[in-house]
């Protein structure tokens, strides 16, 4: 658990997600997955033992030689005979057709309602969802052993009947399913655009529903198929399956009655269940990874901390730290690396210095994707734990923060270096209140009482222009709106005192009238605190408007790096000089700009590039 | 939030009423000669009509039903047809066996479920792995294969626990965790898989969340920003598989009472399905629904506690 | 889980262990002598006099607080009991009881002659087993406090059987009238039901009934009966030493718990199992109807391999449907059907049924896969193919009882011929579904109930070899049942009683 307090898998990932994979290649991709190979491999082997049974033993399964009972291994008998001497290889061959038939008619019995009820509901919603949804319940609510139980109490015993009764009681979890899946893609507009266009529900349905409706209910057939073979080898240990049936869980019932006679008996029923129910779970795993339907989670490894050999500063141009005296932090040759899925590493920050004083605003500026965010998370230890950091020095006031314990890491976070998300809305926890997110970590690094920390976080509610503290302090994330919340999250991070301020684009999710009061409390706060800041931007307005100096970033690396007042005046590398231009062309007016010589006007807040949310 | 549990409650009840009505029918209409069943083969023909009479099978249906069920409004789910017995008391009985176990069942697979979860979504790598191959393997195990080898091993051989029954817990506490510690394990042992994949998964959606970095970016021990902040929000994805987990517990108790010889619900159904106990049936299924209602019931306040949106709303 | 999964591991190796060194694990018993635990396989249906089931699991839930008016001796004969003494007059419809004086019932009330009259004659009124055994009584006439006559309509030569069984018990006539009693028993027995203690329709506890006249045949302090129905739980229950008894069943329980290194005590215990060939007139299957065909299928079954490996040796190869401590039976007749394939496809060709011919029977292999397993071999044998139609278990009486069935695997458990008789071998039987009617038997029949003594045996014998040289049936075997008990308990078993009675347990080496 160590792991999470040094980095968590909740950084931002830089490389490229997977890009939504197109199901045609899905089986190929299944194939290439071992484990579903294996799955695969095993069933089709069960699926044709059970339907060649007849060519591979001359046996019958239900015949019992009652002179030949607990017969050993051998002979006639390859895996013995159980005890009223029917032959285990062949009860096992034929248990085989029995289960795989039985999980069949379930499968196929939920599919039959669950599907074209699920699409109709969903497609159609109104009264027949209500209804099918009300049904659906209904079904959800029954215990499903007491209602087979009654059914074949009934109707006799029989393992088809067993299983019909039971797809049926399994059919609600197919027609949620299917349900949600077409209402979601009903609510896309490109249905709805379909259906202004004219197209017949029919087409609709084949070129737009079915799409997003097959996969997840491939997945789900294939755990359906698992969860009937256990409950069908439940019911025939109950003594409810049909009798003159070979079945596993027939199998087993009876080898527990001989299990001081004969214990391996139990072995072969055993396996073929685990196995066979365990081989339907795989490759329900590998068909969602196949289909894309849920994204795989990142292989999580202990990752390398930064105390790497020191690297060579990459590119006569990066000028290595100065040593200054009243430095805060200081990187010198920070790299940052990612594990490719063929085993090699993808260097996405190659040697990044920089330093930042007391009381100075550096603002780091670069399109999306040149490192700018994963150098200013390397400086807060929140890199996802695959990521692989390096620096021949990284110090924040003289500490080095290269294999820096966790515990040591938290006692700055937060408390010495404050951070400012992106996005306000998506950086709250939505489970806990505004005051209350705002209250732990002052009562936790502060050591505040409870009434203390309420006073201090009203306080600073006041202080970042928040009209009603009192009600914001009692208030769910869900109920202020996106301004509101980056004034609390600029709140929280100073809400310590620290020492150094981190803000990675704070006014880039905002509406552009609330933009500059935001920045403006920045600066406030950084003027009245003395903070050093780090403020992560692809905005050259931003940066004009607050910035002492400035670091270009490009590909991950600095390019150019400058006060800020010369930068805009004589800006020196002809990146920087091509951002700048974008920046004045595109850009609507806006003030405050005076400082760097240019007509305010001019500059203005909109991206660069159109750099979504991770 | 009042009216819509009163909603939910409302819809309950009408739950239960159907599934009542459905197996009434059921029951009533294709069953074939209880009273035969109770007298044994040696009753002459005369006698089994006396007795059909007696149980009132020679009325009508509807009235049957009509009967059963104002009895059933009263809290009177009549007498068993087998044993004479009130079949509230029957129940009465059997339900405390089969919530014991179904609730120490539900505990244990939360309490474990959430330390898997939770471990394997925050290290990864192979223990990771591991347990997803574990869950994978524990889910495709049959929970009376389970129950017997436990029984076997832990009480048969080593007589650490016993076999069988069932003791109060009102008469021994410590004697009635002792006769449900077994069973518990092997019933909780598939939905340990389930759970604990579904927390796993949650987790690490939430771990992937932006709040989450920015309560680590605050410098809240990794225990808080863990165990409160993403659990938390964790939580009502890993409740509410949870819950259906509940009704397969009932389910599969119906196997693990068979295995460790607890006269609970589920071996009152086997036998009253099996002999045609059409009154004792008619009660557990009752019961039983009644159960999945209410504990439906309470999840849905624990969700809305958990949710603010909903609570709040 | 992950404890768990140790745990389970740690099991299966032990598991294996266990098993291969066979029975390792010694009986845990308490060694508390004066306790006594017993597992039933059904719960008690009613504890109302004349409601009670005639013989069978059930038994010990009742013999615990009812003491029977007579009772059975280690021959299976009646024997002293509340009656000391009793005597047929000379027509056979008049009994003459007499009483002991010293009994009185847990509710304080005493045991008299009045008691023994409401009692009856609540019990004849009941639907019960118990109750429809005593159908032949008109009346009961009180002499005095200590005798009573008990009037017939006709000789019941089953009587006295009866009166030993579920038919004999006697409660409290105080509450004869409750419907309480179904649930409370009030009896003069060794033990009283602790209410308190006792879970309806799972365990019921007894503690001693201090005044007992009869203390010294019941050993055990207290007795527990836990109703239990699956044979593994059971199995277990053994080894742990939970509990300390219970009715053997089917012959895998018992090899199960040989191999276990339990106690098993075996007897007779008056079941005739075998293949009940009810459609001899042919009405579903014309077959039947050919004598040759029916000894055909006699001819096919190999009794005493059946018996050892079907029945695991609990049994006594027989043809005939009366069992060896029965006055009808006759040794010399068990060499009538030796087993013989090729006389027996002979017969059937004789029959014009040489390639054999097809019946459903229903289907028990639930509750006997073995038995099933060995007559579908037989008939395979003879080319009958037998197709198993599914039937739920309260379905199967009504269902033979019905004509449903030309022939099954069955049961008939009887405590004398004559009940026997009344089962199976009248048109009123109802193990005569078909309603056969042979003049030769219904005479013989008539003969063996209006005689007595070596007239009435001579009679029984001639009718026992009619219904051999007809093959009215096909028995297999008189069944032999198990009792399984931990190494610390000792139990004698009365024949043709389904299962020992309470007095035949006693702690081991006492």
């Amino acid at each position: 658990m160590s792991i999470l307090s040094d980095a968590g898998p909740a950084g931002p990932a830089p490389v490229d997600a997977v890009a939504a994979p197109a199901r045609a290649g899905a089986v190929r991709r299944l194939l290439r997955n071992p484990v579903a190979v294996v799955a695969l491999v095993w069933l089709v082997a069960v699926a044709v033992l059970a339907l060649l049974a007849p060519l591979l033993t001359s046996q019958s399964p239900t015949a019992s030689k009652i002179t030949e009972a607990l017969a050993p291994m051998g002979g006639d008998h390859p895996l013995g005979t159980d005890g009223v001497g029917r032959d285990v290889w062949a009860q096992l061959l034929y248990g085989a057709r029995t289960s795989l038939i039985g999980s069949l008619i379930v499968v196929a019995v939920s599919l039959l309602l669950g599907l074209p009820a699920g699409v109709l509901a969903g497609y159609r919603r109104g009264r027949f969802d209500a209804v099918a949804s009300w049904v659906a319940n209904l079904l959800m609510a029954l215990p499903a052993i007491i209602v087979l139980l009654v059914v074949l109490a009934q109707f006799g015993r029989s393992t088809a009947l067993a299983m019909a009764v039971f797809g049926v009681i399994i059919a609600p979890g197919v027609f949620r399913l299917v349900r949600s899946s077409v209402i979601a893609v009903r609510e896309e507009l490109y249905v709805d655009a379909a259906r202004v266009a004219g197209l017949s529900d029919a087409r609709i349905m084949r070129r737009h529903v079915l799409p997003v409706v097959v996969p997840p209910t491939v997945i789900q057939v294939s755990q359906l198929l698992g969860i009937a073979i256990v409950i069908q080898a439940g019911l025939e240990f109950l003594g409810l399956g049909s009798a003159n049936q070979a079945s596993w869980g027939g199998m087993l019932s009876d080898a527990f009655q001989n299990i001081y006679a004969q214990p391996r008996l139990l072995l072969w029923p055993a396996l073929a269940i685990v196995l066979t129910v365990t081989a339907f779970s795989l490759l329900g795993n590998a068909l969602r990874d196949a289909l894309g339907v849920s994204g795989r989670v990142p292989r999580v490894r202990r990752r390398q901390r930064t105390d790497a050999p020191p690297v060579v500063a990459a590119g006569g141009e990066v000028p290595a730290a100065p040593d200054v005296p009243d430095a805060l932090l200081v990187l010198d040759g920070l790299r940052v690396a990612y594990p490719t899925p063929e085993g090699t590493e993808r260097e996405v920050v190659h040697g990044v210095s920089l330093t930042v004083r007391r009381g100075e605003v550096l603002g780091l500026v670069g399109e999306s994707g040149s490192g700018k965010s994963q150098t200013a998370f390397a400086v807060l230890g929140l890199l996802p734990p695959q990521a692989r950091t390096s620096a021949a020095r990284m110090t924040f006031d003289g500490t080095d923060l290269r294999g820096l314990s966790p515990a040591a890491m938290n006692r700055l976070r937060g408390r010495r270096i404050g951070y400012i998300p992106q996005e306000p809305m998506s950086n709250l926890d939505p489970s806990f209140t505004i005051g209350s997110q705002l209250t732990e970590p002052m009562r936790h690094h502060l050591g505040l009482s409870k009434d203390e920390a309420r006073t201090r976080a009203l306080q600073l509610l006041d202080r970042v222009g928040i009209p009603d503290p009192a009600r914001v302090f009692a208030s769910y994330p869900h109920q202020v709106s996106g301004g509101m919340a980056q004034r609390v999250l600029i709140a929280g991070a100073v809400s310590c005192d620290p020492d150094l301020l981190i803000a990675d684009e704070p006014t880039t999710a905002l509406d552009v009238t609330v933009q500059a009061e935001v920045l403006d409390l920045v600066r406030e706060l950084q003027a009245e605190r003395q903070m050093g800041v780090v403020l992560v931007t692809h905005d050259f307005g931003v940066v004009a408007d607050v910035c002492d100096t400035v670091a270009v970033m490009r590909d991950g690396r600095i390019v150019e790096s400058a006060p800020a007042e010369r930068l805009f005046a004589d800006p020196q590398h002809e990146y920087t000089r091509m951002l700048l231009g974008s920046t004045l062309e595109d850009t609507p007016a806006r003030g405050a700009l005076a400082g760097a010589g240019l007509h305010p006007e001019e500059i203005a807040p909109a991206p660069l590039t159109s750099g979504g949310p991770r | 939030m009042l009216l819509f549990l009163l909603r939910r409650l409302g819809a309950g009840v009408a739950l239960v009423w159907v599934i009542a009505t459905l197996t009434f029918f059921l029951t009533s209409l294709t069953g074939s000669d209880p009273a035969r069943r109770i007298l044994g083969p040696t009753a002459g023909l005369d006698q089994v009509a006396a007795k059909s009479a007696e149980l009132g099978l020679d009325r009508p249906v509807l009235e049957r039903y009509w009967d059963w069920l104002t009895g059933a409004l009263r809290g009177d789910l009549g007498t068993s047809w087998f044993t004479n017995e009130q079949i509230g008391g029957l129940i009465g009985d059997a339900l405390p066996v089969s919530l014991s176990l179904v609730v120490a069942a539900t505990v244990l697979t939360a309490a474990v479920s959430i330390v898997l979860g939770v471990v394997a979504a925050v290290r990864g790598g192979w223990l990771d792995g591991l347990l997803q191959g574990i869950s994978t393997v524990a889910f495709a195990v049959p929970n009376f294969l389970v129950g017997l080898v436990l029984s076997l091993v832990f009480a048969v051989e080593l007589g650490l626990f016993p076999a069988l029954g069932y003791t109060a817990f009102t008469d021994d506490p410590g004697a009635w965790l002792a006769s449900i510690t077994l069973p518990a394990i092997a019933l909780a042992i598939g939905a340990i898989a389930t759970v604990a994949t579904q927390t796993r998964g949650s987790m690490i959606d939430v771990l992937q969340q932006d709040y989450v970095r920015t309560l680590r970016s605050r410098g809240l021990p990794t225990r808080s920003v863990l165990l409160k902040h993403a659990l938390r929000n964790a939580a009502p994805a890993s409740l509410t598989v949870l819950s259906l987990q509940f009704i397969a517990l009932i389910s599969g108790a119906v196997v693990i009472e068979k295995v460790f010889g607890l006269n609970g619900l589920g071996e009152r159904a086997t036998s009253a399905a099996g002999q045609g106990d059409v009154p004792l049936v008619l009660g557990i299924v009752v019961v039983a629904v009644v159960v999945v209602v209410l504990v439906n019931l309470l999840v849905d306040v624990v969700l809305g506690w958990l949710n603010p949106k909903v609570r709040i709303a | 889980m992950r404890r768990s999964l140790v745990a389970a591991t740690a099991a299966s190796v032990l598991l294996l262990t266990a098993a291969c060194g066979g029975s390792s694990g010694e009986s845990s018993g308490s060694g508390d002598s004066t306790e006594l635990t017993l597992a039933a396989v059904t719960p008690p249906s009613s504890f109302a006099v004349g409601e009670m089931a005639q013989s069978g699991p059930e038994d010990h839930y009742y013999q615990a607080v009812y003491d029977t008016l007579l009772e059975l001796d280690e021959d299976g004969q009646p024997v002293a009991n509340l009656v000391t003494e009793w005597s047929y007059d000379e027509t056979n419809t008049r009994l003459s009881l007499t009483l002991r004086d010293d009994v009185t019932f847990s509710d304080g009330t005493a045991f008299d002659a009045e008691a023994v009259k409401a009692n009856l004659e609540a019990a004849k009124g009941r639907s019960g087993e118990a109750g429809s055994a005593l159908g032949a009584i008109s009346s009961v006439e009180v002499v005095d406090a200590t005798h009573a006559d008990v009037v017939l309509s006709r000789p019941d030569p089953a009587l006295l059987q009866s009166l030993s069984r579920s038919s004999g018990y006697v409660a409290s006539p105080a509450a004869l009238a409750s419907p309480d009693l179904a649930t409370a028993p009030v009896g003069s027995g060794p033990y009283v039901l602790d209410a308190d203690a006792s879970t309806a329709g799972s365990t019921y506890v007894y503690t001693r009934n201090e005044d007992y006249w009869n203390a010294e045949d019941f050993p055990y302090d207290s007795l527990e009966i836990r109703y239990l129905d699956d044979t593994t739980a059971i199995l277990n229950g053994l080894r742990s030493g939970e509990i300390n008894g219970v009715a053997g069943g089917t012959s895998d329980v018992t090899t199960g718990a040989e191999n276990a290194g339990l106690t098993v005590t075996t007897y007779t215990n008056g079941g005739i199992e075998g293949v009940y060939l009810w459609d001899r007139a042919g009405a579903l299957v014309p077959a039947l109807a050919d004598v040759r065909v029916r000894q055909a299928i006699n001819f096919a079954m190999d009794r005493e391999t059946i018996v050892e490996t079907v029945k695991g040796g609990l049994g006594e190869p027989t043809v005939q449907v009366f069992g060896p401590n029965s006055p009808a039976y006759d040794e010399s007749l068990e060499d009538t059907y030796e087993f013989d394939v090729d006389r027996a496809k002979e017969l059937m060709a004789e029959a014009g049924y040489a390639d054999g011919f097809s019946m459903t029977l229903p289907d028990f292999s639930p509750v006997y896969p073995d038995e099933q397993a060995a007559m579908t071999e037989a008939f395979a044998s003879l080319g009958i193919e037998v197709t198993y139609s599914p039937i739920t278990g309260d379905q199967v009486v009504g269902s033979i009882i019905g004509g449903q069935w030309p022939a099954n695997f069955f049961n008939l458990t009887a405590g004398s011929p004559f009940e026997m008789i009344g089962l199976t071998l009248t048109q009123q039987s109802p193990f005569n579904p078909f309603k056969n009617a042979d003049p030769e038997v219904d005479r013989l029949v008539q003969q063996a109930q209006t005689t007595s003594g070596d007239e009435q045996t001579a009679a029984l014998q001639e009718l026992n070899r009619y219904l051999v040289d007809q093959a009215w049936f096909a028995p297999w075997d008189a069944a032999e049942g198990t009792f399984i008990t931990t190494t610390d308990v000792a139990v004698t078993a009365v024949p043709g009683v389904s299962v020992p009675p309470l007095t035949g347990f006693e702690p081991a080496g006492s």
